[in-house]
């Protein structure tokens, strides 16, 4: 037993390589004879074949990143600004007594505690600050500034001025609708921002009416649909959503149903098809400006360039560049999921364009970082394929390297 | 116990390196010359002891921004190198314990299209392999997820990174006692671990089967 033990340290210097040829045939002498040795033997050889493969590393872009952000938040104060802040004691003495005030909740006799009352019919709502309303089966966001007006026996909200992001949870008999002076939205589907001016769907289908009630469009996810007038009128700044609720919310707070979680006020990528176009609109200067924001970092300014340059509907030697900068955006709000998605719809849609080339090596890139290293491989060697003499050549093949290295 | 050459070497700067100075006074060229100097060291350290995570960017900066708010404590006592991978094994270790690398890249990341576009594109003997030393690392990390961080990233750190015992119990400021104890629970545990799971075991049998006629 005691050679056993031996064995198993030694065992770990055979992994890793270590041992000497003494040690080495000492162990595979005993290992010979002992099957309880093998069985470890087995086990840290798999953290040998663990050790083959080559070390992570992030892509270039990712440590170009980090060196932005790093150098950005001044060195030293980069510390406060961009490690996570960690429970304190009093934060967690804090959740502690939140959650004992929970576990009362709770365990309270039902008596003790209020239904929720419903929101009273003709309630109108305006907001100094963002916050969130459950309403008719729908979690409802509104941005400072916003003017609603709620009807829950027609499950609709009129809204004059503002923003609205309305999550339907529940799907009813009745449509849930948002009405505007323009037009109205009727859900179709579940996720969707609506302006004065227009309509984003972030998930699921709305259908825009007008005010006489006959259908104008039908909005898909990823789709947008703007009024005429949207483009020419600069959109209003919408505030973050504001975790704590407005002071006529508060007046409401309890019909604010925890299971319903806040939607958020971000935009997803729009691959919008505006209805109308706006001559007179520069979606150069929109362009430029997007591009200014995102060097910058500022992902949520650079997107309402963005859905401005889209609304605006630019000529179709700008499109491929709208679209990438939207892609860009994504990946500067760190989703990159939906810029990989967005980055092969440039490709898709495309091909032929400058900034297809982009697309394709930013794709690859995105993949390699993810650690889906295969489909890396496959980007990476379409990107070489298509553009042999391109921009990113060099750092493609370093990418692959680190990929296939011992080809 | 024979002390291991380093899988990789480091490049290194003294402690006196106007560079430092720099990175203190928050000049934005010595910061990116201390990233650039030891991003592959702390980049290697965080991805075996993590494995695959969409967070690995946010590791890496976090021990960055850690050892730049705290250079001003360094007293040049050790290598640059140990200092940082001192920070990043705690950063590591702070994300294992917070229970954040359940979070495992996966193949979210991939849409539709991919499954068509592979195999035209990729050589199938790379893609294979490609494939299992992918499902192989995920899996034994899922496996590690299943061991306290502390033993696991002992014996990581001693298999993957060619830390001696001394160097762990020092990164992870504990004695070297401590450090064995931890790595034969950890060598322990995930024995039990690749027991219980049939793909690894077979997999595990095969390696041992390859092995021994190697070395025959």
């Amino acid at each position: 037993m005691r050679a056993c033990g031996r064995i198993e340290r030694q065992l770990l210097d055979v992994v890793r390589g270590a041992a000497s040829d003494a040690v080495r045939l000492e162990v595979e002498e005993h290992l010979e004879e002992c099957a309880s040795c093998r069985e470890v033997r087995a086990s840290l050889g798999l953290l040998g074949a663990l050790r083959a493969q080559p070390a992570p590393r992030l892509g270039a872009s990712a440590e170009r990143r980090i060196v932005e952000r790093l150098v950005a938040t001044g060195g030293p104060r980069a510390r406060a600004a961009l490690a996570p802040r960690r429970p304190g004691r009093v934060m967690l003495v804090g959740l502690a007594v939140a959650a004992l005030g929970a576990l009362v909740f709770v365990a309270a006799p039902r008596g003790w505690r209020r239904a929720p009352a419903p929101v009273a019919e003709g309630l109108t709502l305006e907001a100094t600050q963002a916050g969130v309303i459950a309403f008719e089966g729908a979690g409802v966001t509104y941005g400072s500034g916003t003017a609603l007006t709620f009807h829950a026996a027609t499950r609709t909200i009129a809204m004059t001025h503002g923003q609205v992001d309305v999550d339907v949870t529940e799907h009813r008999a009745r449509h849930f609708r948002v009405t505007t002076p323009r037009f109205v939205v009727e859900v179709l589907g579940t996720h969707f921002v609506v302006t004065p001016t227009g309509v984003r769907t972030l998930r699921g289908r709305v259908r825009v009416l007008d005010l006489e009630g006959r259908e104008i469009a039908v909005v898909a996810a990823g789709e947008s649909w703007t009024t005429a007038e949207s483009a020419v009128a600069p959109p209003s700044p919408v505030a973050s959503p504001a975790r704590a609720p407005s002071p006529i919310a508060q007046t409401i707070a309890p019909t604010m149903a925890p299971s319903v979680s806040p939607p958020p006020l971000v935009t997803r990528p729009s691959v919008s098809r505006a209805v109308v176009a706006h001559p007179g609109v520069d979606v150069a200067a929109l362009v430029a400006e997007a591009r200014a924001a995102l060097a910058a970092g500022d992902a949520a300014r650079a997107r309402t360039f963005i859905d401005r340059a889209v609304a605006a509907g630019p000529a179709p030697s700008e499109r491929p560049v709208v679209d990438l900068l939207g892609a860009d955006a994504l990946l500067v709000e760190r989703r990159p999921a939906e810029a990989v998605a967005a980055y092969r719809g440039v490709l898709r849609r495309h091909p032929d364009a400058p900034e297809a080339e982009t697309a394709s090596f930013a794709v690859g890139q995105l993949l390699f970082e993810s650690g889906a290293q295969l489909e890396a491989a496959a980007a990476l060697d379409d990107y070489a394929a298509r553009y042999p003499h391109g921009r990113f050549v060099r750092e493609a093949r370093d990418l692959l390297a680190q990929i296939r290295p011992a080809e | 116990m024979s002390t291991p050459a380093k899988a990789h070497a480091v490049p290194e700067l003294a402690a006196d390196d106007p560079c430092l100075a720099g990175c203190r006074a928050g000049r934005p060229e010595a910061i990116e010359k201390l990233f650039r100097t030891y991003a592959g060291m702390v980049e290697g350290v965080i991805g075996r002891i993590v494995g695959p995570t969409p967070d690995f960017e946010d590791l890496v900066q976090t021990t960055f921004a850690e050892a730049l708010g705290n250079l001003g404590r360094f007293r040049g006592e050790a290598k640059i190198s140990t200092w940082l991978c001192g920070i990043a094994v705690h950063v590591a270790h702070h994300h294992l314990r917070a229970g954040k690398v359940r979070r495992h890249v996966s193949l979210e990341l991939v849409t539709d299209d991919r499954a068509t576009a592979l195999p035209a594109l990729v050589d199938q003997s790379v893609a294979d392999k490609t494939i299992d030393g992918r499902r192989l690392a995920s899996k034994l990390h899922a496996l590690c997820d299943r061991i306290a961080p502390k033993k696991r990233i002992a014996l990581l750190l001693y298999v993957m990174e060619d830390r001696s015992v001394e160097e762990i119990a020092a990164l992870m400021r504990a004695t070297q006692t401590a450090t064995r104890s931890r790595m034969y629970f950890a060598r322990r545990e995930l024995r039990k671990l690749i027991r219980a799971d049939a793909e690894l075991r077979d997999l595990a049998d095969g390696l041992l089967g390859a092995t021994l006629e190697g070395d025959a």
